[in-house]
Order: C-alpha cells, then sequence, then structure tokens
C-alpha cells in the first residue's frame, strides 16, 4: 500500500510540475500601426485616414529636393543619406577645392523652413523668377573616413516650372547642366546625381499626413555639447498638416474640446524623434531605445480630420527602427 | 507484482548481513548517553593474526569467541570508533560515544590518501548526507545556502554563483568526484545545475589548492561524492520534495550489489515555477526552469583493484519569459529558451601494489552545452514562431577532457603522492567566435611527513605546461600540529589561473549583456597565506570546539570586468581587463563554536569578516560580516529532530572598474549590498524504521525577497536597485522512502 501510495504521489506530482501554459489575452482595444520597413534605411509616408503606408523608398533615392510649389525656391539635402553642404565662398565650379576638415558642413534644420534649410537662401526671393547668388555648393557625403566630396552644384535659377543648375562630379571636367521640373501635384521633386534622374519619390501631397525617416538634427545629451546626430523621425507634410504635443495627457480622455484649446504648429518636426530616448554606445555601434508613452500629440491630417497620436514601441522582432503607434480620430 | 512494485518506488536500504562467528560470549553495543542499541556497527577482530571483519545485528548484538584476546575495533556511522582489547572480563555493553562533529568521516579532496577530517593538514569542511536531508537540498546551492564565509548570489539566467571569502566563483574549483566540471558562464557554474541528490557527502576546503587541482582553485574547491553501492543487495531510496514556491522534485537512487560488483543508478527530475514579486507580471526575476538528471554508475571493489565508472547527465530548460507592456500591446511577447546540457563522465581505477603503495589513474570526460533560442509568442491566439534573426539565438559549447595518474607510497611516517596532471579544454560557438582551446598539463607531487609526535608537514609542489600562458611553479607548504585536543594548521601557497576560454574570446551581447572577451589577458597569480587553529574538549555529555582561522589572498593581475555606461548612465557594456598595476586582496578571520551536549542538543555558530581591499590600495578595505548559527535538538536521537538555520549576511561591499567619458576619467567606485538576516527551520523525522524520513520546514521566515544594492551605479551617480536574495517565507515538505529488499 505504501509503495502505491509514493506512485500516487509521484504522478501526481508530475501532472502540477510543469511549465505554466500562456493564457489567451484580448487583443489590443486601440488603433495601432506598425511601419514594417526599417526608418534608418527606408522613407515611409502614412495617411491616418486609410491607417496605410501610401508610399515607401529607400533612403538613397535621391541626393537633393526641390520644392515643386509654382513660387517655390527650396532646395532641401538628404542628410538620411549621410548627404551635407558646405556654402563656399567659390563662384566658379571648376575652380579647385580640396576638403580642409574645417568646412562648416550643413543640413537641413528639420524644421522645415526654407530659410533654415542646408543652401539656404540662396536667390533673390524678391524678384521673381529667382536668380541665383551664384554660390557654388559642395555636397559631401558623411562616411568613417570624414567627408568626401559627392559633387559640387551652381544653381541659376528657378521660376514657375523649373529650377536651372549645373553640377560637376569629382574627377570630371565637363560641367553638367540641368533642369529640373516642378511637378504641381507633389511638394517635392527629387533628383538622384548618381543615376542622374529626376524622381517623384513623394506620393501626392495631399495623400499623406507624416513621413518617417532619417535625418540630422541636433541632439543634447550625448556628449557634453549639442551634436548633429542622425536620428530616425516623424516630419509633418508640409502642405498643411499641423500637430501639437503634450506631455502626461490622458490619451484615453482626450476629446474635441482638447482640439479646440490645441495650439497646432505646421513645424514639420514637431513629432520628430524625440519621442523616444536614446542611450548610445560608440564603442559599440549601438543604441538602446525607450519609447516615451505618456508623451501625446494632436494631428490634423492634410484632410483636416483631427487625431490623436502616441507611440508605443519602436522595436519588431526585437529590432530597432520600426514605429509602432496608436492614433484614433477626435471627433466633434 | 508487489515487489515489482517496491523495486520501481524504490526505497530499499543496504541491510548488510551478519557474518557468524563463535558463539562463546555475545555482546550489545549501545549508545553512551541513549542507551539504544546501535544496529550494523563494523566490527574489526584481530586474534592470533587473523582478521575478521563482522557487523552487529539489529539489535547491537554481535558474539564472539573470547578464549584468548581479541583486539577489537568498532566503528558505527555517527559514533566515534573505539579500539580495545575484549576479554573474557569484558562487560558484555559496549558503549560508543556519538561523534558529534563528525570528525571522524574520511574526506579525499586534496590528500594524499583518504584520512579522518581531523587528520587533514587542510582544514574540511564536510556537508554530510544528513546535512543535506535537514535542508531537503536537491543543489548545491540550496545546500550551501547558509554557510559561514560562502556567499550565493542570483545571476538572472545565468543561476547562481558563489564566493568563497571573498573570491568568487571563478577561483572556485568544483569537482565530481575528484575530477574538474567544465561549463562556466562568466566565469561561474550555476550551482543550481550540480545536484546532490546521489551524493554520499560534500567536501569544501577553503583556501588553495592549486598544486592538486590546478587552475581555478585558487580560492578553494568544493567536492561532490557520489554514493558508491555496496554489499549483495538491492537498495532504492526514492524521494519528493515539494516547497509552496512552486518547487516540485523528484529523485530515485538505485543500488544493486553482487559480490565485488556494485552497479547504480540514479535519475531526479527538478521543477522550479519561478518567482516574480509582482505576482501579475508575466516576466520572472527566478526564472522557471524544469531539470532531468540521470545518472549510472558502476564499482568494482576487489582485493588490490578498485574501480569506479560514472556517467552524470543534465538536461536544463529555463524559460525567460517577456514582460507584457504597451512596448509590445500586451498581447505578444519575445521569449527566450535556454536548453542547458552537462554530461560528467568519469573512470577511476586504483590498484595497490602492497600495502604501502598504490596507484590511481583517473580520467573524466565533462561536455557542456547551452543554447539560447527565442521565441515570439502572440498571446492573442497563442501562434508561437522562433524568430528569424540570427543574433537573438546562439549555441555554447565546452567540452573537457582530464586525466590524472598518481602513485601513493607510505613509508613509515611518510606518505608521498606524485602525480601528473591534465586538463584539455575546447569551447565553440557564437560567442566564443569559433573554435578555440587552452590546455593544461602538469606533474606534481607532494608529501605529508609526520616529523614527529603530532607534528606533520606537508609540502607540495607542481610543475605545468599550459598552451597558452607560462605557469609559475606552483608550491603550497601545510603544516598541522597535534597538542592535546588542540590543532594549529599553517599553510602558505601560491596559486595560478589562466583566463577562461570565455575570458579571452567571448563575444556576449544580447539584450541585457554586453560582453567583450580579452585576448591580452594576463594569467592570475596568488599568494595566500592561512593560519587556523581548533579545539575539542569533550567532558561528561559535553563535547565544546571552537576554531579560528585567518586567512590573507593576494592576487596579481585579478581578471576582473571594466565597465562602460552610457549617458543615461545605464550599463552599456563590459569587457574584461586585468586590473592594472596592483595586487587584489582579501583578507578575513572567522570563529566557530560548537558546543552539543549528549546527543540530544547542537548549538554551532560562526562570524566571519571579509575583507576586499579596493584596485590599487591594499589600505583601503572594507570588511563584510557574516554570521551563522545552527542549533539542532533531537527530541529522539534517531527517530526526530528540530533544526534551525540562521545567517546574518552583512553588509557586502565590492568595487567597480568603470570607463570614464569626456569630462571623467577612468574611476573605480564602491558599491555594496544591504544586509539581510535569514532563517529556515525544518523538522526531521524517521519512521517505519527509519525507511520513511520526512523533513518539513520553513525556508526563509523572514520573508527577504530583495535587498537595496548599488550594483548600477553609474558615471552620473547611483541608480537604485534591487538585488533578489529569495522568493519569500516558502514551506516545504520532503519525503524519502527506503524499501528494503527481502533477499540477502
Amino acid at each position: 500500500m505504501k509503495e502505491y501510495l509514493f506512485n500516487i504521489l509521484a504522478i501526481a506530482f508530475l501532472s502540477v510540475s510543469c511549465f505554466e501554459e500562456d493564457q489567451r489575452v484580448p487583443p489590443y482595444p486601440g488603433l495601432v500601426s506598425t511601419i514594417e520597413y526599417d526608418i534608418t534605411f527606408y522613407q515611409g509616408y502614412f495617411d491616418f485616414e486609410t491607417n496605410s503606408v501610401v508610399k515607401t523608398h529607400h533612403r538613397d533615392e535621391w541626393d537633393l529636393a526641390f520644392g515643386c510649389d509654382a513660387r517655390s525656391w527650396h532646395i532641401k539635402v538628404n542628410s538620411g543619406n549621410e548627404l551635407f553642404v558646405y556654402r563656399s565662398a567659390l563662384i566658379d565650379l571648376n575652380e579647385p577645392y580640396n576638403i580642409s576638415g574645417n568646412e562648416e558642413w550643413q543640413y537641413d534644420n528639420p524644421t522645415g523652413y526654407p530659410d533654415s534649410s542646408a543652401v539656404g537662401t540662396w536667390c533673390d526671393t524678391s524678384v521673381f523668377p529667382y536668380l541665383s547668388h551664384n554660390k557654388v555648393y559642395i555636397l559631401a557625403q558623411k562616411g568613417v573616413q570624414g567627408y568626401s566630396e559627392y559633387l559640387r552644384f551652381q544653381m541659376f535659377s528657378s521660376d514657375s516650372s523649373c529650377y536651372l543648375l549645373q553640377y560637376l562630379k569629382p574627377g570630371e571636367t565637363v560641367l553638367k547642366q540641368l533642369d529640373v521640373l516642378k511637378a504641381d501635384s507633389f511638394n517635392f521633386t527629387y533628383y538622384n546625381f548618381k543615376e542622374e534622374e529626376q524622381k517623384n519619390l513623394e506620393p501626392l501631397k495631399g495623400s499623406y499626413d507624416i513621413v518617417f525617416m532619417p535625418y540630422y538634427d541636433l541632439v543634447y545629451g550625448i556628449v557634453a555639447f549639442p551634436m548633429p546626430y542622425l536620428v530616425r523621425g516623424a516630419l509633418l507634410n508640409p502642405d498643411g498638416t499641423e500637430a501639437c504635443m503634450y506631455e502626461n495627457l490622458n490619451f484615453e480622455n482626450i476629446d474635441y474640446e482638447q482640439v479646440l484649446s490645441a495650439k497646432f504648429v505646421d513645424r514639420q518636426n514637431i513629432i520628430g524623434w524625440d519621442w523616444k530616448d536614446v542611450s548610445i554606445d560608440f564603442a559599440g555601434g549601438t543604441a538602446t531605445y525607450n519609447v516615451k508613452t505618456n508623451r501625446v500629440y494632436l494631428l490634423k491630417s492634410v484632410e483636416g480630420n483631427y487625431f490623436s497620436l502616441r507611440f508605443l514601441s519602436y522595436t519588431l522582432d526585437g529590432k530597432y527602427g520600426f514605429p509602432r503607434f496608436e492614433f484614433r480620430p477626435v471627433l466633434p | 507484482m508487489a515487489y515489482t512494485i517496491r523495486v520501481i518506488t524504490l526505497v530499499l536500504y543496504l541491510v548488510p548481513f551478519v557474518a557468524a562467528v563463535g558463539q562463546d560470549k555475545c555482546y550489545q553495543i549501545r549508545d553512551k548517553y541513549s542507551g539504544e542499541p546501535i544496529c550494523f556497527a563494523t566490527l574489526k577482530l584481530c586474534s592470533e593474526g587473523k582478521t575478521m571483519n563482522i557487523l552487529s545485528d539489529k539489535e547491537g548484538k554481535f558474539c564472539t569467541d573470547v578464549s584468548q584476546p581479541v583486539y577489537l575495533e568498532i566503528s558505527g556511522m555517527g559514533y566515534k570508533t573505539l579500539s580495545d582489547t575484549l576479554t573474557s572480563e569484558y562487560d558484555n555493553q559496549i558503549e560508543l560515544i556519538p561523534d558529534l562533529l563528525d570528525i571522524e568521516e574520511v574526506v579525499i579532496t586534496g590528500q594524499v590518501t583518504p584520512r579522518r577530517c581531523d587528520q587533514s593538514v587542510y582544514k574540511v569542511t564536510l556537508l554530510s548526507k544528513k546535512d543535506i536531508e535537514h535542508k531537503a537540498a536537491v543543489n548545491l546551492s540550496g545546500l550551501l545556502m547558509n554557510e559561514l564565509n560562502i556567499n550565493l548570489m542570483q545571476q538572472n539566467v545565468l543561476g547562481r554563483t558563489i564566493s568563497i571569502r571573498g573570491l568568487g566563483g571563478e577561483h572556485i574549483k568544483i569537482l565530481y568526484n575528484g575530477m574538474p566540471v567544465s561549463g562556466r558562464q562568466l566565469g561561474i557554474i550555476d550551482l543550481d545545475q550540480i545536484g546532490i541528490h546521489h551524493a554520499n557527502h560534500i567536501e569544501i576546503i577553503e583556501g588553495p589548492l592549486s598544486v592538486i587541482y590546478g587552475s581555478n582553485a585558487l580560492g578553494g574547491a568544493i567536492n561532490i561524492i557520489t554514493q558508491a553501492a555496496a554489499g549483495k543487495k538491492l537498495k532504492a531510496e526514492a524521494g519528493i520534495n515539494y516547497e509552496t514556491a512552486g518547487i516540485y522534485n523528484m529523485n530515485l537512487n538505485l543500488f544493486y550489489g553482487l559480490k565485488k560488483h556494485c552497479f547504480g543508478l540514479n535519475m531526479a527530475r527538478n521543477f522550479f515555477a519561478g518567482f516574480n514579486p509582482d505576482k501579475n507580471s508575466r516576466f520572472d526575476v527566478w526564472k522557471p526552469k524544469l531539470q532531468y538528471m540521470p545518472g549510472v554508475n558502476y564499482a568494482y571493489r576487489g582485493n588490490k583493484i578498485q574501480a569506479d565508472v560514472y556517467v552524470d547527465f543534465l538536461h536544463e530548460e529555463l524559460r525567460d519569459k517577456d514582460s507584457l507592456s504597451r512596448d509590445n500591446l500586451y498581447e505578444s511577447a519575445d521569449d527566450r529558451y535556454y536548453f542547458t546540457k552537462r554530461l560528467n563522465l568519469g573512470l577511476s581505477i586504483g590498484y595497490r601494489f602492497s600495502p604501502v603503495s598504490a596507484i590511481t589513474a583517473q580520467a573524466g570526460f565533462s561536455v557542456y552545452n547551452r543554447a539560447k533560442n527565442s521565441y515570439h509568442i502572440n498571446l492573442v491566439d497563442l501562434e508561437k514562431h522562433l524568430i528569424t534573426d540570427p543574433s537573438m539565438h546562439d549555441t555554447t559549447n565546452f567540452r573537457m577532457i582530464s586525466g590524472r595518474l598518481a602513485h601513493t607510497f607510505r613509508l613509515k611516517n611518510l606518505e608521498i603522492i606524485t602525480g601528473t596532471d591534465m586538463n584539455y579544454e575546447n569551447g565553440y560557438g557564437k560567442r566564443l567566435s569559433g573554435e578555440k582551446s587552452i590546455g593544461d598539463y602538469a606533474l606534481f607531487s607532494s608529501f605529508i611527513w609526520d616529523i614527529l609526535s603530532g607534528l606533520q608537514i606537508q609540502p607540495g609542489l607542481r610543475v605545468s605546461y599550459n598552451t597558452r600562458y607560462k605557469p609559475p611553479l606552483i608550491y603550497s607548504f601545510n603544516l598541522k600540529y597535534n597538542l592535546a585536543g588542540l590543532k594549529l594548521r599553517a599553510s602558505v601557497a601560491n596559486g595560478f589561473r589562466t583566463p577562461s576560454l570565455k575570458e579571452l574570446y567571448m563575444e556576449f551581447l544580447d539584450q541585457n549583456h554586453r560582453v567583450f572577451g580579452n585576448q591580452n589577458l594576463k594569467a592570475e597569480t596568488a599568494h595566500n597565506y592561512n593560519i587556523s587553529v581548533s579545539y575539542i574538549h569533550a567532558a561528561h555529555r559535553f563535547q565544546y570546539d571552537f576554531s579560528g582561522d585567518f586567512f590573507l589572498v593576494r592576487v596579481k593581475n585579478k581578471i576582473d570586468f571594466l565597465f562602460d555606461y552610457d549617458q543615461s548612465g545605464k550599463l552599456k557594456s563590459a569587457t574584461y581587463f586585468n586590473l592594472p598595476g596592483s595586487l587584489y586582496q582579501t583578507k578575513g578571520i572567522a570563529l566557530n563554536t560548537g558546543i552539543s551536549y549528549k546527543d540530544l542538543i547542537h548549538v554551532k555558530t560562526g562570524i566571519a569578516l571579509t575583507a576586499i581591499s579596493s584596485p590599487g590600495n591594499l589600505e583601503k578595505i572594507d570588511f563584510s560580516p557574516d554570521v551563522t548559527a545552527k542549533i539542532q535538538y533531537n527530541v529522539h536521537r534517531k527517530y526526530l529532530s528540530l533544526v534551525a538555520y540562521y545567517k546574518y549576511t552583512g553588509k557586502k561591499y565590492f568595487y567597480k572598474n568603470n570607463i570614464g567619458d569626456a569630462t571623467t576619467a577612468a574611476y573605480i567606485s564602491k558599491e555594496y549590498t544591504d544586509p539581510y538576516h535569514n532563517v529556515d527551520i525544518s523538522l526531521n523525522g524517521r519512521f517505519l524504521s527509519q525507511d520513511l524520513r520526512i523533513s518539513a520546514g520553513c525556508r526563509n521566515l523572514l520573508n527577504n525577497i530583495t535587498v537595496f544594492s548599488t550594483a548600477s551605479a553609474s558615471i552620473h551617480g547611483v541608480n537604485n536597485s534591487q538585488m533578489p536574495v529569495g522568493w519569500g517565507r516558502t514551506f516545504f515538505i520532503r519525503v524519502n522512502y527506503i524499501l528494503k529488499s527481502k533477499s540477502s
């Protein structure tokens, strides 16, 4: 009998001493989207109304972007692909110039304001068509060894239909003239100098609200002084998307009253990259991110609808670079 | 059928058989204090040049012819050996004195030949099968929990590590029947993976044993001695253990003796459900795990040849479950599963050429394999898949081949051991960046010389060749002097530790760790000085003992971590390095006292002060106290005892070496862990002729879960953190059942 008792006890032991099985949980109640392309390398254009990424392209698809508005003279540099501009004192593209290391390399201020761009106000904006000051801009790519010249260019003009410029690639002696045609249905048109091709990479300007992409910004706290750093974040569609930010606002309780009292701004980096903390390991070449889930945004879409937004994570399958966010329409 | 069930259930105790001897006069052997008969005591009777070995019967009786004086030696488990001459006038009631201090137990670790604990030139702490029973311990960490000068630390998925006298796990040799155990993660062997369900006893030597055991024995050695089968009997023992923390352990040991051959089979299954103070969290601070530990052994006990072969295996599955957070929408998790396999295979053959000369050959093969697999589980539909990112998985393998050949020779008052020792370790895996190996080959010699009555010395020397480093000449000098009940021990020794393969080559990158090996590491060398004095006095029904120890260890080129932090103060990475330009020093004293009244009450107390020096400044030291106490009250000497263990783990200081940043130079930070008290109690009963053994009690009576620690101090100050020390107050019950076969 004792042996039977022992056997029963042993079997009972075996049956209860197993790993606990997981129980089903209800799905997360909010409307959640994940950018499934690593925004270190891809630009993803997101539209809130359709809850979809309407277009994606690789960051190295373009070098310079040109504003498409008939009156635009705005030029952007792809700092997300480590491209920077030096406003040289040269006036002739053929004039010899070697990078000394003392250049003040510029990147676009992510606010998106044209006068804060790397190229800056390259023309006399008081007279249309706009004519250039004829400055020579050195476009360089930042690498492990430092900056190396990518090409140099000189703007001529911008009118209602196109930009006119010339450029010279390193090792070449023949100047190339370039017409960049404005495309009215887009915010910007893009040019890839490697492929020598103009591209309309963006979706139509009214079809998206924010773009997730890599870009440079001034970051505080990495070292003792503010440091330009390649960040990954979200920029507003300059065609009318606006947003405002709140700390510690109860996401669940946001209603239209909140919208009415909100101060929306069109600064393109109002969302930016700062919805996450980053700890950078220079030696190891890695970074650790923590999403600030207490940071809440109100957003007015390009179509004029209001949404509340908060970020939930920056990780997908254990890898960083994939923002996940929750949003809700805020209705009157 | 009933017998089959008995065999399967297993619980059979060795019933030695009684040899028939002359019936002229019968005697009874009894406990001096309780008067209870002592069954199955071993008797050695010598008369007219003939020797006879017999056992007392169940009533403690034996009979012999005493027409001539007979030399008598009686030894019983738990009693002091009695030597006397038996004559016809001898009283037929023979009394044995209980051995209250285990000094009669034979130890082998570091010895030239097996000898009694009190006769060893080393101070050996012996933890017996009874200690295992009282603590209801199933692994080494459970057994060592409340020992003086021994500290255990939980290291997340790496398990529990040990430090002895301020020296970490990398300086402690873990031996399995005298052969080293392989498979260290971050320099440590997880003591939870070292099962003791089939251990006969455990021997602990605090202090250097580098002459005998080579590298990793700077701080001491822990030797697990497994049970050897004996007798022409089937013996079976089954045990189950339950603890309210979600611990379910089962074990089964089988022994069968056939003349000079003994066969053993053992099996253990240990399960721990995991623990987190936050009951709602899916994440466990103490990881759930399931272990299987099967093993077989064979022993041959001939007149001249003794041989042992054993194979022990461990399979452990440990689950590191992800917490649910907004990050994963409370609906999915990335879980990490760790699968560890250990195989220890050993062979030991001893051949006795003559009563004074013997040779022992030992060979060991140890395999360690640890694989990490990461799974993504969707908790909404419970769909689980292996994460495709290769960086989320890895496997590490170690193999160690060990060999030892030793010749012992005895000359009147001199015992000499000379031998060779070889260890070859090979490791491969992603974290080691390929396949790496290191070998150590040595010649060693040591002798024990009884110079004068009571004075023993044991010098030792080891000459070795290492495939990567140039080891120094390793020496040791031990001295023991007996003066009445006073024993004085002193030792001077040096030691040597080559960096492990992991310390040299590791790349350990995951979400929680970034640890890098360093191929430029130098080997550690150390000098170790010990003095100890012990005194035992037995008077009437009382027995007192006292011991005091002083030690000093100086380690040169100590291998340590160099920590690096990010700007938020979080630990970013750690790299192995040699502490630059200085010695690392630990020193301390330990005082132990014990008092026993009859075999009714045993009280043992200990206090230890251990100091570690700041790297680069030997004058800057901090003492950490430890206090232990054990009170055992035998309600009935054989059948019922109440045992309480107490340990005060004092404030522990340690130093961290940190990389500076743009504004601070590299610096050393002093860290500490707060003190805490621990109390365990158990009630141990033996029933059904001692075949049924039940221990029940409470562990961690004071409900310790975490203590404050500054271990994560950063360049910007201190990040307060909690270090896990236990899973709170739990209750346990352990039942062991022994069945005896009817045939003999």
